[in-house]
Order: C-alpha cells, then sequence, then structure tokens
C-alpha cells in the first residue's frame, strides 16, 4: 500500500475516533447547570454585550433581565458557585472569544481573597473538558497547563461522564428536549443549581419560608475576615483587568451586601480598606455593597438563604436594580456609606 | 511531563514532525535532534538534573575513549608482533593489557556508580549510621536533601554496561560525544527503562530514517495499550493498595491486605508494563526498536522464569555483568570444586546460589534505599539459591513420586505456585517500610475472616461493585492476551494485522474508547518506576 493510502487510512481511523468520542460525550455527558450556562453564552444566534461574573453570592443577586431592561444592554450572568478568580479569568476570556462585550460586571467576595483558592467542583470539571471544545480559550487553557492536564480531557468530556443506566438514560432523555437543542434549560437537569432558572443564565433562589442557617460557616469565617488578602488572588483580580482592558472591555465590581449577622461579626473595615486601596490602586471601579445604606436597599435575614449572604431572587432583583441605578449615576456616595458603621448603625462588630 | 499528560503528546508531535522534516543532507543530524528532545524532557523535570547526568555522561565518555584506546592499542600491538612473538608472549601481552584495562574498569565503576550511590544512599546510610549513634547515646548526623535526578539508576546502570562491553571487546568506543549522550539519555526510556544495550541500541539512534507509515502505526497501538493498561487497570487497582498501605495497613484485616497485595500485583504489572508499552510505543513513532521488557511474567513456573520475563533487562543486565562473572569466576570456580568434594552434588551448586542471591541483594538495592528492597531482593535470591541446591532433589523427588514434570498439570501448580511466592515477595515492596511488610504480613495470616468479603470490609477499600467488574474484565482482557501470546510466541499486532481492516480498526476504536469510557479518576497518577 502506498504512503499517501496509508495516510489516508490514518486519517479516516481518526476521524472515526473523534466521531465517536463525540457521541460517547452525548451518551455519558451529563448535563447540569454549569455546562448549560457556557454553552448558552457561546451560542451563535445570541451576542450578549454585558456579562457579569462571579461566584455564588454574584450567581443569586443579579438579575441580568433587570441589569438589560435599565442599562438598555444584553446581559448574561455566568457567575457560578465556587467559581474562583482564576475561572473568572477563563469564563470572561470565553465570552469575549463568543461575544461582542462592552462590560463586565465583576462581583467581589472577600471570601475568595484570604487565601490561595484552588480550583474544584463543577466549573473546574465542565470549563475545559465539556462546553468549549476547539475554543480558543480551551486550547490556551490546555496549553498552559498542558504539564498536568490528562491527555484524554484534550480529546472528551469524560471528566464528568456517568455511567450507571439511570444516568444515561436520564441523560438522553435531557439531551432529546428541545430545552437542550436551544439551550432553553426549562426541562434541563441543573445539577448543582436546584433553583429556578428564570432566563440569562440566572438561578433565582426562592423566597425563604424560616430563618436561615450557616451561622457556623460565619462564625468560622471571622477569623479569616480579619486577615491580610492572598497576594496571588490580588494577582488574580489584576489579570482580569489585563484581559477587559485587552479586548477594549469595561471592567465594573459590586459586591454583594452580606446578611445583618455576618455584617456584624465579620471585620469588614478590614476587609473594605484593603479591596478600595488594591481597586484604588489598579484604577478599577468598585462599588461596595457591604456598606450599601439601608435606605438605598433595605435587607434583613429573610432576605438570604443563609447567613453567609447567598441572596433570595425576590431581594436579588431588588439589588439590582439598586446596581443598574449606581452603574447609571456613576456616583456610589448616594448609596453607599463612607465605612460600616455608618452603614450598620447599632450593631457591634464584635 | 508524564506520559499521559498532554504535553508528553505535544512534545511527541512536535520531535516526531522535526525529525522526520529535515530535508536531505540535514537528516544526517536526526540523532541531534533526539538528543534535544531527551535534554528538554530532562529539563522538564530538573534542569540541575542535566548536570547530574553529564558527570555520568563525560565520564563514561571519558572512560570509554580510555578503554577503546588501549583495545585499539592491544589489538595494533598484538597485529604488529604477529610473526615475532610466540604464543607465550602474545598471552602475557595480552594479560597484561586487560590487567590494565581492569584497573580502569574498576575506576570508572566507582565513577558511575559512585555518584548513583551518592545521591541515592547517603540518606539510606546517614539514617542507618544514625541508628547506631543513638544507640551509643552519639548525637545524630544530619541528613542532607539530595536531588535524585529522573532515572538514574536507568542511565547509570546503561552507561555501566557500555563501559563493561567495551572493556570485554564486544564493542567499539563512541568517538561523538553527543552521540554516546543520546545513548545514555534517550528520552523515551529515560522514566523507566527498559534499559538498553549499545550495540543493539546505539546504531538504532544514529541511523537516518524517512517516515514509516507502519512503525507510526504501531508505536501509536503500542502506546494506547499502555493507556489502557495505566488508566484503565492500574489506577484503578492502585486506589486500593492507597487505601491499604498509604497510611499504614495496622487497621486493616487479613484479607482486606491480601486483595491489597493482589490489586498491587495487578497495578504494579499494569503501571510498568504499561509505560513500558509506552516506551516502546514512542520510539517505534521514531523508527527505533526497543528490547521488550516484560513477557507474560505471571505465566512464570518459578521464581528465577519471573525474572526471566518481569524486567526482563535489568534481569539480563544483572546475568550478564553480575551473575555471570561472579559465579564463573576463579574463586567461584575453586570454591564450587571444594563443596563439590565436601558435599556432593548440593556443593556444587553453590557458586549459582551465591552468585543468586549477589545479583537479587544488588536488584534489591537498585529498587531503592530502604531495607524493605534489600529483603525483597534477598528474598527473590533466597528462594532460587534454595532451588538452585534443591534442584537435584527435585529430581530424584520427581521420578519417586512418579510426577511428570514436562506435563500439563504440574505446569499449571508451578505457575500457581510461582504467582503465590510472588504475591509474598510484594509485602516487601508496597509497604512503607520493613516494619509495615512484616505487620502485614503477619495479620494476612492471622486476622482473616470470610465474613469479610461480606460485611463491606472489602468494599470499604475505595472501588465500587462496577470497579471491580471493569478491573475484572481489563485482567481478562491482559491474561487472554498473554495467554495468546504465550502459547503461539506471536504477538497480538501481528496477528491482528493479518486480519480485516474493519476487524483492527473496532479493535483498536474499542480499546481507545475504554480509555475514555472506563479510565478510572479524572486526571491519572505517575508512573510507579519513576520512582525509581
Amino acid at each position: 500500500m502506498s504512503g499517501r493510502k496509508k495516510a489516508l487510512r490514518l486519517v479516516a481511523f481518526f476521524a472515526v475516533f473523534f466521531v465517536l468520542v463525540k457521541l460517547c460525550d452525548y451518551v455519558f455527558m451529563p448535563y447540569g447547570a454549569t455546562e448549560f450556562l457556557l454553552r448558552g453564552v457561546g451560542k451563535k444566534d445570541e451576542d450578549y454585550n454585558f456579562i457579569i461574573a462571579g461566584s455564588s453570592h454574584a450567581a443569586y443577586a443579579y438579575d441580568p433581565q433587570v441589569i438589560s431592561d435599565s442599562l438598555g444592554v444584553n446581559a448574561y450572568t455566568l457567575a457560578i458557585p465556587g467559581e474562583t478568580l482564576n475561572q473568572s479569568i477563563d469564563v470572561i476570556k470565553y465570552t469575549i472569544e463568543t461575544n461582542h462585550v462592552d462590560t463586565v460586571l465583576f462581583d467581589v467576595d472577600w471570601q475568595y481573597f484570604w487565601n490561595d483558592r484552588t480550583e474544584t467542583g463543577q466549573l473546574y470539571e465542565t470549563k475545559y473538558y465539556a462546553c468549549t471544545p476547539f475554543s480558543l480559550t480551551k486550547c490556551t487553557e490546555l496549553l498552559r497547563n498542558c504539564n498536568t492536564y490528562d491527555v484524554r480531557g484534550a480529546v472528551s468530556g469524560r471528566a464528568i461522564y456517568q455511567l450507571t443506566p439511570d444516568e444515561i438514560q436520564h441523560n438522553l432523555y435531557v439531551k432529546s428536549t428541545d430545552s437542550w437543542k436551544d439551550a432553553t434549560v426549562d426541562e434541563v437537569n441543573t445539577r448543582g443549581m436546584p433553583d429556578n432558572y428564570m432566563g440569562r443564565g440566572w438561578f433565582s433562589a426562592p423566597d425563604m419560608t424560616e430563618e436561615p442557617s450557616g451561622k457556623d460557616y460565619v462564625d468560622k469565617m471571622v477569623k479569616h475576615s480579619r486577615v491580610q488578602f492572598s497576594r496571588k488572588m490580588l494577582e488574580q483580580m489584576t489579570e482580569i483587568k489585563k484581559v477587559c482592558d485587552a479586548h477594549g472591555v469595561k471592567l465594573v465590581c459590586f459586591s454583594v451586601p452580606a446578611t445583618p449577622y455576618a455584617e456584624s461579626v465579620w471585620d469588614l473595615n478590614n476587609i473594605h480598606t484593603q479591596l478600595a486601596s488594591y481597586f484604588k490602586s489598579e484604577g478599577i471601579e468598585w462599588f461596595d455593597g457591604y456598606f450599601m445604606k439601608q435606605s438605598v436597599f433595605p435587607r434583613q435575614t429573610m432576605d438570604y438563604r443563609d447567613l453567609e449572604g447567598h441572596i433570595t431572587g425576590s431581594a436579588g432583583s431588588r439589588f439590582t436594580a439598586v446596581v443598574a441605578e449606581i452603574l447609571k449615576a456613576k456616583d456610589a456616595g448616594t448609596y453607599v456609606e463612607s465605612d460600616y458603621f455608618e452603614a450598620m448603625p447599632g450593631v457591634d462588630t464584635q | 511531563m508524564s506520559f499521559t499528560t498532554v504535553s508528553w503528546f505535544l512534545f511527541l508531535a512536535v520531535g516526531l514532525l522535526v525529525y522526520y522534516l529535515l530535508p536531505g543532507r540535514c537528516r544526517r543530524f536526526q540523532w541531534v535532534v533526539l538528543l534535544a528532545m531527551s535534554l528538554f524532557y530532562l529539563a522538564t523535570f530538573s534542569v540541575k538534573g542535566i548536570l547530574l547526568l553529564f558527570l555520568t555522561i563525560i565520564g563514561t565518555y571519558a572512560g570509554g575513549r580510555v578503554i577503546g584506546h588501549m583495545n585499539h592499542t592491544e589489538k595494533e600491538t598484538v597485529d604488529a608482533n604477529k610473526k615475532i612473538w610466540t604464543r607465550e608472549e602474545r598471552k602475557a601481552y595480552r594479560a597484561r593489557m586487560k590487567k590494565k584495562k581492569k584497573n580502569v574498569l574498576i575506576v570508572l565503576m566507582l565513577y558511575v556508580f559512585g555518584i548513583l550511590a551518592v545521591i541515592k544512599y547517603t540518606g539510606f546510610v546517614l539514617e542507618n549510621v544514625n541508628v547506631i549513634r543513638a544507640a551509643l547515646g552519639q548525637s545524630v548526623l544530619s541528613i542532607p536533601t539530595l536531588l535524585l535526578p529522573l532515572g538514574i539508576s536507568f542511565y547509570t546502570f546503561q552507561s555501566a554496561s557500555y563501559l563493561i562491553d567495551l572493556y570485554n571487546g564486544k564493542i567499539e568506543a563512541q568517538k561523538n560525544f553527543g552521540k554516546l549522550a543520546l545513548f545514555v539519555c534517550f528520552f523515551p526510556q529515560l522514566m523507566q527503562g527498559p534499559i538498553g544495550r549499545f550495540d543493539r541500541l546505539e546504531p538504532q539512534l544514529i541511523t537516518e530514517r524517512r517516515f514509516d507509515f507502519d512503525n507510526f502505526e504501531y508505536g501509536l497501538i503500542r502506546i494506547g495499550w499502555g493507556l489502557f493498561k495505566k488508566m484503565v487497570l492500574a489506577d484503578r487497582a492502585g486506589s486500593v493498595t492507597s487505601a491499604v498501605f498509604a497510611s499504614g495497613v495496622g487497621n486493616y484485616h487479613g484479607f482486606q491486605i491480601a486483595v491489597g497485595i493482589l490489586m498491587y500485583s495487578v497495578q504494579l504489572y499494569a503501571d510498568f508494563s504499561g509505560g513500558i508499552d509506552i516506551v516502546i510505543g514512542a520510539a517505534q513513532m521514531f523508527g527505533i526498536t526497543m528490547d521488550e521488557n516484560f513477557r507474560q511474567p505471571y505465566f512464570s513456573t518459578s521464581i528465577s522464569d519471573f525474572w526471566r520475563r518481569w524486567h526482563i533487562t535489568l534481569g539480563t543486565w544483572m546475568k550478564d555483568y553480575i551473575f555471570y562473572p561472579f559465579s564463573l569466576s576463579k574463586g567461584m570456580s575453586r570454591l564450587g570444586h571444594w563443596a563439590g568434594r565436601k558435599l556432593g552434588r548440593f556443593g556444587r551448586g553453590l557458586p549459582i546460589a551465591l552468585g543468586d542471591l549477589l545479583v537479587f541483594f544488588v536488584v534489591g538495592i537498585w529498587h531503592g534505599a530502604s531495607w524493605k528492597y534489600i529483603i525483597y531482593g534477598i528474598y527473590n535470591g533466597g528462594i532460587m539459591a534454595f532451588s538452585s541446591f534443591m534442584a537435584p532433589l527435585y529430581r530424584s523427588g520427581f521420578e519417586k513420586l512418579h510426577i511428570n514434570p514436562k506435563s500439563r498439570g504440574w505446569h499449571i501448580v508451578q505457575i500457581i505456585r510461582t504467582f503465590i511466592l510472588v504475591q509474598i515477595s510484594w509485602y516487601f515492596d508496597i509497604p512503607n517500610n520493613l516494619s509495615e511488610g512484616n505487620l502485614a504480613l503477619k495479620l494476612t495470616f492471622t486476622s482473616p475472616s470470610l465474613s469479610q468479603f461480606t460485611n463491606g470490609d472489602i468494599a470499604a477499600l475505595g472501588l465500587l461493585k462496577s470497579d471491580y467488574l471493569i478491573l475484572a474484565f481489563g485482567c481478562l482482557v491482559i491474561f487472554f492476551v498473554s495467554l495468546y501470546k504465550e502459547r503461539t510466541g506471536k504477538q497480538v499486532r501481528e496477528t491482528l494485522a493479518e486480519k480485516p481492516l474493519a476487524l483492527r480498526w473496532t479493535l483498536y476504536l474499542l480499546m481507545l474508547l475504554s480509555i475514555l469510557i472506563f479510565g478510572w479518576a479524572k486526571q491519572t497518577s505517575g508512573f510507579i518506576y519513576a520512582n525509581f
């Protein structure tokens, strides 16, 4: 057999192999909220120009529909529970790669700054393997970590394969629905985000019917609120700014107000001082929601699904309306107190 | 850059492109591409490691040139005096030269193995010195942390074999420093062997080549087979061995430990032979055929047979450079005669028995600076020495009991017996230290209970039922492939090459897809033998 024929045969073999890999991905790769969000923002028939990124606090707090209506933009939220700053860099890169983005609203949750966060969770599993198989973002990420990433992940989404008959059956059912085909999620198993999907990537948490829990966690975080932030995390924040600057995208940062209990025990002055100093030195616009005036955004414990600060959907929409006003007014002074003691009068910090 | 990472495959792809795309006359520099790849590969682990590698290469090169020069001088002098010298004069001259070469060789061996000894064994020696000093009430010495370069045990042995072969006049000295360096540090074998021989490997490394699809295809299949072993079997079985042995065996009972050992035998074979498959496959893509390192080891009928089938290149190295020179030496010959006179036919086996003990003592030390490895080596050597002594008794026993040692039934008994002996040897390999190994062995026999199979103890070792099924299926695949090779003496790929394309593709695709679907863990672990 001639060399050319052998070469063609080899190419054909790998073509068949990759088709089978895609088939395996279809059959075994589960479809949850994270995959949906990344797939949704990558849809070719949509062009989002306002992107919300961040972790779980942001995922629940920002209603992209309110942003879209108030600011006349086409907003989408890619905030995902557990999303580290490093992951946000890639999420933002991928969004910029697939959309004409003007503005990135990045939510700053201080809990991601006190130590060098490691990447875990669904986003870690899906970001490189599942949703963006041939994107420039995935390729550069693979190259950057090529010394540690397993070659299997480069060709398939196997890192999150589910193999039991029930899982496969459910997966195939989901993927046969129009919701999956259109990335409109309605009937989709939203793995990891069991809340109401409201559109534009937003999963709204239902209103609370009983007192939220999580006091132990909030108390555990007190000592961390008093420390110096991780240099590495701040560098990653700077990297987000660089990515935005490199693509002419405006970066605006917000922080979602914490619960009254968390605000009473965490050292928010320390957090504010460090973050304010950092954002000022980097020239990044940051609105500290921890100091948001009660008159502007009245909040109580029942507005949160836990004491740490994950906000409910209705309070999230109210909060987003304030965020939109701030973005329009370009003056935080009316909305935000200058320090913690003004924001929470009468509350004992200790 | 482990063999399972994206970087390894990118590195291989770029290297292959550069290697084969060198035009016309430049093709004679293909070996330089391999050398550059080898150094780059080593540098990805440690740049300092390259400096230590060069210490070995420089010594090997210089020593090789000296011995080569002495060989050359000897030959020229003998040829020049062919008509003048008597046979005795020629013999005397050769004896003088041999003595000189031997002295040079001893110095070179001390140098080459000295580097290995200092780097790998200083800590071990000092630890034991400290035990003695502590017992004597003296202050303990600080133990320095020395960099252990990748593959030092492998390239040291390869360098030593080059020098000994030169000394024996089997090969010519390599005058090109770069080409010798390439032989010592050829990148695929750097991490876990096989230990190459100069006469077979070096000519292949420097040959000019054109791209060959058959080599490329074979290399790909071999790499795929290696990945299957590593990712489907080794890593999965490894989760059980980690569960049992990583944090101490004291919390486990007899059958749990036995299952852990059994899983280790699967893990080690699949990991090491899988890694070697990837090495051989990668080298084959460059047209270089490496020595095989495994030949169905779990079909061995004795421990000595096992070592002819397991880590073959280490076994043959030991046989050629330690066992034969030792057991055939004049001293051992005299000892054999003396023991034969005193102890009869048992005594005649003494040099072989001592040779086995010495070889496996070295094998143990080669595996690592730890008492558990020394005992592991002595255990293997001891069984072989014992077998050498008892061979005459076995023969007469077979005759008296009317056992046909060539019957299939006895063959199967031998395989099972050897498998059990090998399993026992792992008790000195996988546990963290010798005392853990002893405890594991003791617990296996003192606290077994069949209820451990039903009360969830075995299931608590980190695998689901489905994982055990996948392991069983993978082991069956390897078993049938090994059985086929054992019976026919042919490689499966040779047989497959004669089959229709559709069948071949189906099997290859099944192999690759099973790695994706049934491969263990999101990220694979490193290779065990990379630590040696």
